[in-house]
């Protein structure tokens, strides 16, 4: 399966287990952050040993290593393990790839900046979404999927609108059209 | 022997992450036994 490389589609798919936790008492900002602190200590840990994992070995424990976490806070919290998902669906998969540089630019000084950030975007957008989940004004905030998905409705609008795009941009095609 | 020689390293660090692990697990499962540690991780996220 490819999983999709654009930071926003990532965070939305890895925002889906959260719906799971709705109205279970638990506080999705402090989730978020769980999931936001184990994506940045998977990074940190994964990136610089990828090398010395064998073929394709880091891919295989990845899974592994989120069970360990998943497993460790039920056992503590009680906590159900649907938390750990978000981490999977957030992480890039090129940094996994040992040995395909094709994957990793290395001329890309940033790249690896932009993974991490990623980390606090995505507890910003899961936090407010399910803040945004959690006031259904015509329930009495009692929450119902009807809400859940006309707010990720509004997710997904307010970053696709057109006039958040880069005017160069919309300045192109409409040169584009002009000429033709 | 010059491309045997870092597969076996790459075995061998995968059998000590593994090993790792689960000494990790078994250290944090003895920690969050105690009823003490469960009520205050338990707190941190629910409300």
């Amino acid at each position: 399966m490819k999983m999709p490389d654009s930071v926003f589609s990532r965070m939305l798919l890895a925002w889906l287990p959260f719906m799971a936790y709705a109205g279970s008492g638990v506080s999705a900002w402090r989730l978020a952050a769980a999931v936001a602190g184990l994506y940045w200590l998977s990074l940190l840990f994964f990136w610089p040993l990828r090398r010395f994992f064998p073929e394709a070995g880091a891919r295989q424990v990845f899974p592994f290593w989120l069970a360990l976490w998943g497993q460790l806070l039920w056992g503590a919290a009680g906590l159900a393990p649907f938390w750990v998902l978000s981490v999977y669906l957030l992480f890039p998969s090129g940094v996994l790839n040992a040995r395909k540089t094709t994957a990793i630019p290395k001329k890309q000084p940033g790249y690896f900046f932009g993974h991490l950030i990623a980390g606090a975007g995505f507890f910003v957008f899961a936090g407010a979404l399910s803040s945004a989940c959690a006031l259904d004004p015509a329930r009495g905030f009692v929450v119902t999927p009807a809400w859940i998905f006309l707010m990720m409705f509004v997710a997904v609008y307010l970053w696709n609108r057109p006039s958040v795009r880069s005017p160069r941009k919309d300045f192109g095609a409409a040169k584009k059209e002009a000429s033709s | 022997m010059k491309k045997i020689l870092p597969a076996v390293l790459r075995w061998c660090f995968l059998v000590v992450f593994l090993a790792g692990m689960v000494l990790l697990f078994l250290s944090a499962r003895t920690l969050t036994e105690n009823p003490g540690v469960a009520v205050k991780v338990r707190k941190v996220f629910y409300r």
